[in-house]
């Protein structure tokens, strides 16, 4: 799974957002290294609905603006987990590396 | 302010109040009551949410809303916002169009009138991206990429090594460009091969610009588009090469050098050797190659991809080996001389290859059917295609009255209208009026290219009209092409097929070798068609 990816994943682990949530959400949880620009986010919400990760929650007009939310599904839960759990295991052990080689 | 009564009101902390509205059928007709009173006021944190709960239908009624918002007038930024997205195709746009201006709108902020450049770019990136998924050719791209850079750099190298002395020209600096791209992909690293595939594509385009500075002319206009064509192909297609595609890339490179040296110019001058040897190579090296594709559907594997692949690199190759029938002294008259040359073999080429990707793309959109079929199949609506007729009629006919209407050109106005009339349907006038335009712009840079490149005093306005016919293939392909579409009126089909024959099968013998090909692709497609046909009628008399 390739970050931008897994970033989307993440910011709607915490509650549906819709578009433009995603983007900034994603942009604070990178700490502002990635920003999503409209047609590859919309673009990664179509290969995630498609996979069946995400799903449409609700749609409301703001000020003549389609907000439509997005949230993950049973699938997309389990996926994500999934994901952390590698990227977990991943960073404990460069981490128990380093540790070794700091402490000869 | 008055507050509206329209379902049932929700506070919404974010918002200030929001009209919540259960249905999204019901929404339809209200909103823009909603609309009309909520003017948000200067200073004042309260906007007016209107939701919709359900999930599964379309929103319609969001649609509806935003298209014709009353009292939120479109700001220049949001018209020019739905003027990007039209990038996307039309289903997509219903789809998601709303959701993709209203993302660009609060990203861009609130002072800007145009979207930021980067956002544009991502859109017509994606959206191109979206538009070759409907025929599966974002597929075939990558399997194509390596051998589109193995034809620029052989082309290139060899137009470098034998025509250069001969006849200087600014094409050099392109040549140079291609073959450090060919470097980049043996022997550097991913990000900076893919860097100077783009550098060669923009060296090409130089090298045109370059010319009107300095002494030594321009490479042919064709050889500048395929060089670019191929490397669009071969940037779009670029994935982190394999040490073995390493290699086969530049022996690939090499063949197509040293069998360009091989072939014997046919005749002299200056097209005959640069376009004829290239041409030949290119149309050997595509062909052998579909060859090994329809060898793999014979073995009972999916060809599709290769198959998609090689006709991808057709389209550029097809711009290289037109056999010039005046220098060949083919038995031809000056009208079928002037009608088939270069521009006409360009033409055809590209319009048969379109339509050879559409055919086989259709299987795709085929598989994925579904409700979206009737959407994509809206660019081929009646009304469109007598918009097409009627447009390109009008747009030649108008080009005509400004320089000749010999017979000929009588006739192609006829034989247009008559396509147009035969698709019985009122002609869609956004379609008309955009073909006219773009047929009549079409013809006139026909015209000032065939004149030596000058806008003002054409000799021979006659030859000029006669030669700028050849664009009305254009038309008659869509209407073709549209035409063997399942459930479609074969009759306009007949007639386009008959047009395009007569003005091209008098100069068969100067087709290049692609053209043959592409054609006798496009015949056993069709037999193919008939046979299916037949044998889906022989099964249901079997039924029944």
């Amino acid at each position: 799974m390739q970050e931008p990816t897994f970033l989307i994943l993440t910011a709607l682990a915490g509650a549906p957002m819709h578009g433009y949530g995603v983007i900034q959400e994603v942009a604070e949880l990178s700490g502002g290294r990635v920003k999503l620009r409209p047609g590859t986010l919309y673009g990664a919400l179509d290969r995630l609905a498609e996979q069946g990760l995400v799903t449409v929650s609700r749609e409301e007009i703001v000020d003549g603006r389609l907000r439509r939310y997005y949230e993950l599904t049973r699938d997309g839960v389990s996926h994500l987990d999934a994901e952390a759990s590698r990227l977990a295991d991943n960073a404990q052990a460069a981490r128990s590396r380093l540790r070794r080689l700091a402490t000869p | 302010m008055t507050k509206p009564v329209v379902g049932d009101a929700m506070t919404n902390p974010a918002t200030g109040h929001a009209i919540t509205k259960p249905m999204a059928g019901d929404a339809m007709t209200k909103p823009a009551t909603g609309h009309a009173i909520t003017k948000p006021m200067a200073g004042d944190a309260m906007s007016h949410t209107i939701t919709s709960q359900s999930t599964k239908t379309k929103p319609a009624a969001a649609r509806a809303m935003t298209q014709k918002p009353v009292g939120h007038a479109a700001t220049p930024l949001e018209r020019r916002c739905r003027l990007l997205l039209h990038a996307y195709p039309a289903d997509y746009r219903a789809h998601r169009g709303d959701e993709i201006v209203a993302t660009l709108l609060d990203s861009a902020g609130p002072h800007r009138t145009v979207p930021p450049l980067g956002d544009v770019l991502d859109v017509l990136g994606h959206a191109l991206r979206r538009r070759m998924a409907a025929f599966d050719l974002h597929l075939g791209v990558p399997l194509a990429a390596p051998w589109a850079l193995a034809l620029a750099a052989g082309l290139s190298a060899f137009a470098w090594w034998r025509i250069e002395p001969v006849i200087p020209t600014t094409g050099p600096l392109a040549y140079a460009a291609w073959l450090s791209a060919l470097a980049g992909w043996v022997l550097l690293r991913p990000g900076a091969a893919r860097a100077l595939i783009g550098v060669a594509i923009a060296a090409t385009l130089a090298t045109a610009l370059l010319a009107v500075f300095v002494p030594p002319e321009r490479p042919p206009v064709w050889v500048i588009m395929s060089l670019t064509g191929l490397g669009c192909i071969a940037l779009a297609g670029y994935r982190p090469p394999t040490l073995e595609s390493r290699f086969n890339v530049l022996a690939a490179t090499v063949a197509v050098i040293v069998a360009c040296g091989v072939v014997s110019p046919p005749a002299p001058g200056y097209y005959q050797p640069v376009l004829a040897r290239i041409g030949a190579v290119v149309a050997a090296g595509v062909l052998a190659t579909a060859v090994v594709a329809l060898h793999r559907r014979r073995s009972g594997q999916s060809a599709r991809l290769p198959i998609m692949a090689r006709l991808l690199l057709a389209l550029p190759a097809t711009w290289l080996g037109p056999i010039d029938a005046i220098a060949w002294h083919l038995p031809l008259d000056d009208l079928t001389a002037a009608r088939f040359g270069r521009l006409a073999h360009v033409v055809l080429a590209t319009c048969l290859v379109l339509c050879v990707i559409g055919w086989f793309g259709q299987g795709g959109r085929a598989r994925r059917a579904g409700g979206r079929e009737e959407h994509s199949r809206a660019p081929f609506s009646k009304e469109r295609l007598a918009g097409v007729g009627v447009g390109s009629a009008a747009g030649y006919a108008a080009f005509a009255s400004f320089n000749a209407w010999p017979p000929h050109t009588i006739a192609a106005v006829c034989v247009l209208l008559l396509m147009a009339a035969l698709v019985r349907a009122r002609p869609c006038m956004p379609v008309a009026v955009l073909w006219a335009c773009g047929t009549a712009v079409g013809c006139w840079a026909v015209g000032v290219y065939s004149n030596n490149w000058s806008t003002v005093g054409w000799d021979s306005p006659t030859k000029t009209v006669v030669l700028a016919s050849m664009l009305t293939l254009v038309p008659s392909s869509v209407i073709g092409f549209a035409a063997v579409r399942p459930g479609a009126r074969r009759l306009p089909g007949v007639v386009a097929g008959g047009w395009i024959a007569y003005l091209t099968l008098p100069a068969l013998i100067a087709w290049g070798p692609l053209l043959w090909a592409l054609a006798a692709m496009i015949v056993l497609q069709g037999l193919a068609e008939v046979r299916r046909a037949a044998h889906d009628r022989h099964a249901d008399a079997l039924i029944e």
